[in-house]
């Protein structure tokens, strides 16, 4: 049984730790290369089995010895893989990442394998059970993953399954008219303030939610970074700042915000507590050292919202705390 | 027109790299940068580049070395084995890392380097490696091997068994020898017979002696030979009672990539036939000329037929 099904990149995430930037024609001695599993929206399907979800990914890896690096985690996190399928030709999606030891990081990005994606594997029957496509952005950059993503945004709407898309930078300025043309059938569009700018020019955090709301999206979570996020819907809106933590590493936060959203609307829960729930996933992602498997799940949550519960001084915060914990609760895990 | 596949086996040691060419929009590389990358390719660099070049020439190469038990120092390895290296004297280290260099080439064909050295515990010379050595008409070096920590003592212990058993030593220093401690630069002058390396070099192996003089000088530390490459304008070589002088083939430049792993593999192919000097020099120039004339590197280095090319469009008269 499938709740949700997400079409995105699995990746390996290649970090090294480097002294400083290297100019052109220089070089720089890595202390550490290391080698973990990543991929935004694999990280998201990560997470969502980790609160309990159902959960099907839809994906194309290579056949090498990083497909395996890539795909263990999501298979022992209880993620359905059957619709990740092998290319013979292209390497699994790399991502290096040179991170300086003041923890600042770049990415190159060689996405291979889930580029190659095609129409043809983008079957009805991916979508029994499913109440929810989740998507990148990311999926509208390249072709034949940009077709076949718009396949199944089409099988989806057919079969009355709702879709969630989170957007990164480069989709924001390069995927604009894909994205303009998606944004009124969206349940959820994730976006920080950063790309809203770029895609709508909305001048205030507020401004971009009212102008997504407009557009059709149903609910918008906009991420503020360390401010927190907006979380609207046609009916509320809830400005909720970030749980102070000890930061170690942000990669996968995002992604873990989004698996908050998206289980909260599979759970039929408020607004508020769906809010309070990414916070807290988002919160929690960044106390762990990379993403993938060390992103947190319902233990985690429900670890931190118990202990966080007595120190809420609002009601409010009382009441949607307990929400997510009572819903996490007495979920089949 | 002959092959002489098999016939000769040439052992390199250390030096096992996996190079990660990844190729991107623009350098350099800045915080909070996020790239897409256009093209990902792993090759066997360093020795790896010495390696295949010599088995596309048809010589039975084996690879002696360390890597780490991680998945690019596997793929470089399984990539060798699949040009035809044999790579059973490759020591794999559980725990630990390979020798790994991302090399981030942009558009305008600026390139950096990042990259780390494989560390573990120091590797005692094995046995099977003394076996394969008695076995061996060759045995090749650089000066990075003399950086891997773990791997260094063995490296010139092997060549000093090497050259006591009487089979030719050729050594490479490359830029690196800068970092190698006296004691390594008198080793290597000791167990070396053939020393190739570039005019830059020759203060860093001489301690300061430079040009065709700093060269010769080398010979009197025990080389019999000393091979100066000199890029586009070919090589000389030095003997104790002759020099002589290549001026390599006129190709348009592209890639300067792993030319001089290329040439050193040319260079013993041409000595284990018996050349004259004369026709070993022209064949190395042929194998730099062809590499260059090519991108890439690992796989992409000269195939046979590339540099009889280079040899036929030249009229330069040698058959292998």
């Amino acid at each position: 049984m499938g709740e949700i099904a997400l079409f995105g990149d699995i990746n390996v995430d290649v970090l090294m730790a480097i002294p400083r930037y290297p100019g052109p024609g220089e070089d720089a001695m890595a202390t550490q290369i290391t080698l973990q599993p990543g991929g935004s929206v694999a990280n998201t399907a990560i997470v969502l089995a980790k609160l309990g979800a159902q959960t099907r990914m839809i994906s194309r890896i290579g056949d090498d010895r990083w497909a395996e690096i890539a795909l263990q985690p999501l298979i022992d996190s209880g993620v359905d893989v059957t619709h990740v399928t092998r290319d013979p030709i292209e390497t699994t999606g790399l991502i290096f990442i040179p991170v300086v030891i003041d923890g600042e990081r770049t990415m190159f990005s060689y996405r291979g394998a889930n580029l190659q994606k095609s129409v043809a594997e983008i079957e009805r029957g991916i979508f029994t059970d499913v109440s929810l496509l989740h998507i990148s952005a990311y999926n509208f950059l390249v072709s034949p993953q940009r077709e076949a993503t718009w396949r199944a945004v089409e099988l989806a709407a057919e079969t009355g399954v709702g879709l969630t898309m989170d957007v990164g930078v480069e989709p924001a300025v390069h995927a604009k008219s894909d994205l303009e043309n998606i944004l009124p059938g969206l349940s959820i569009l994730v976006i920080g303030f950063e790309e809203a700018q770029l895609l709508i020019n909305a001048k205030t955090p507020q401004d971009a939610v009212k102008e997504f709301l407009d557009k059709g999206v149903q609910l918008v979570g906009l991420k503020l970074g360390r401010d927190g996020c907006i979380i609207a819907s046609q009916s509320e809106r809830f400005i909720l700042p970030g749980f102070e933590v000890d930061t170690v590493d942000t990669t996968g936060a995002g992604d873990a915000f989004c698996s908050g959203l998206i289980y909260a609307m599979l759970k039929d829960m408020s607004l508020s507590a769906g809010g309070m729930l990414a916070n807290t996933l988002g919160a929690l992602a960044t106390t762990v050292w990379g993403g993938g498997p060390v992103l947190p799940g319902r233990e985690e949550v429900l670890e931190f919202l118990s202990k966080r519960l007595e120190e809420f001084n609002e009601v409010e915060k009382k009441m949607w705390a307990r929400e997510v914990i009572e819903v996490l609760s007495s979920a089949a895990v | 027109m002959t092959q002489n596949f098999g016939q000769f086996t040439v052992i390199s040691i250390g030096d096992l790299v996996a190079d990660l060419i990844v190729s991107i929009p623009q350098l350099p590389v800045e915080a909070d940068v996020h790239q897409l990358v256009r093209q990902f390719r792993l090759e066997p660099g360093g020795a790896g580049n010495f390696l295949i070049a010599g088995t596309r020439l048809g010589m039975k190469m084996l690879a002696f070395g360390s890597i780490g038990d991680d998945t690019f120092g596997s793929a470089a390895m399984d990539i060798l084995t699949e040009e035809g290296v044999d790579t059973c004297g490759v020591i794999v280290q559980s725990d630990t890392g390979s020798t790994t260099v991302i090399v981030l080439v942009d558009d305008a064909g600026q390139h950096v380097f990042l990259g780390g050295y494989g560390e573990g515990p120091s590797i005692q010379l094995p046995k099977s490696w003394i076996n394969k050595l008695s076995e061996s008409q060759a045995v090749f070096a650089c000066g990075y091997t003399l950086q891997e920590k773990r791997l260094a003592d063995a490296a010139l212990e092997a060549m000093a068994l090497a050259h006591q058993a009487g089979i030719p030593v050729f050594f490479d220093p490359g830029p690196e020898m800068q970092n190698a401690t006296s004691e390594q630069i008198s080793s290597v002058l000791e167990s070396s017979d053939v020393i190739l390396l570039t005019e830059e070099e020759i203060p860093l192996i001489m301690g300061g002696g430079e040009g065709v003089d700093g060269a010769a000088g080398i010979l009197t530390y025990g080389p019999h030979l000393v091979c100066i490459k000199r890029g586009p304008e070919g090589c000389v070589i030095l003997s104790d009672n002759t020099a002589i002088q290549h001026p390599g083939f006129p190709v348009t430049k592209r890639d300067t990539t792993a030319a001089g792993d290329s040439f050193a593999a040319a260079f013993i192919f041409a000595y284990l036939q018996e050349w004259s000097l004369d026709k070993v020099a022209a064949f190395s120039n042929a194998m730099g000329a062809a590499k260059v004339r090519k991108v890439g590197s690992g796989r992409q280095v000269p195939t046979a037929d590339e540099v009889r090319s280079i040899l036929n469009r030249y009229d330069v008269d040698i058959e292998y």
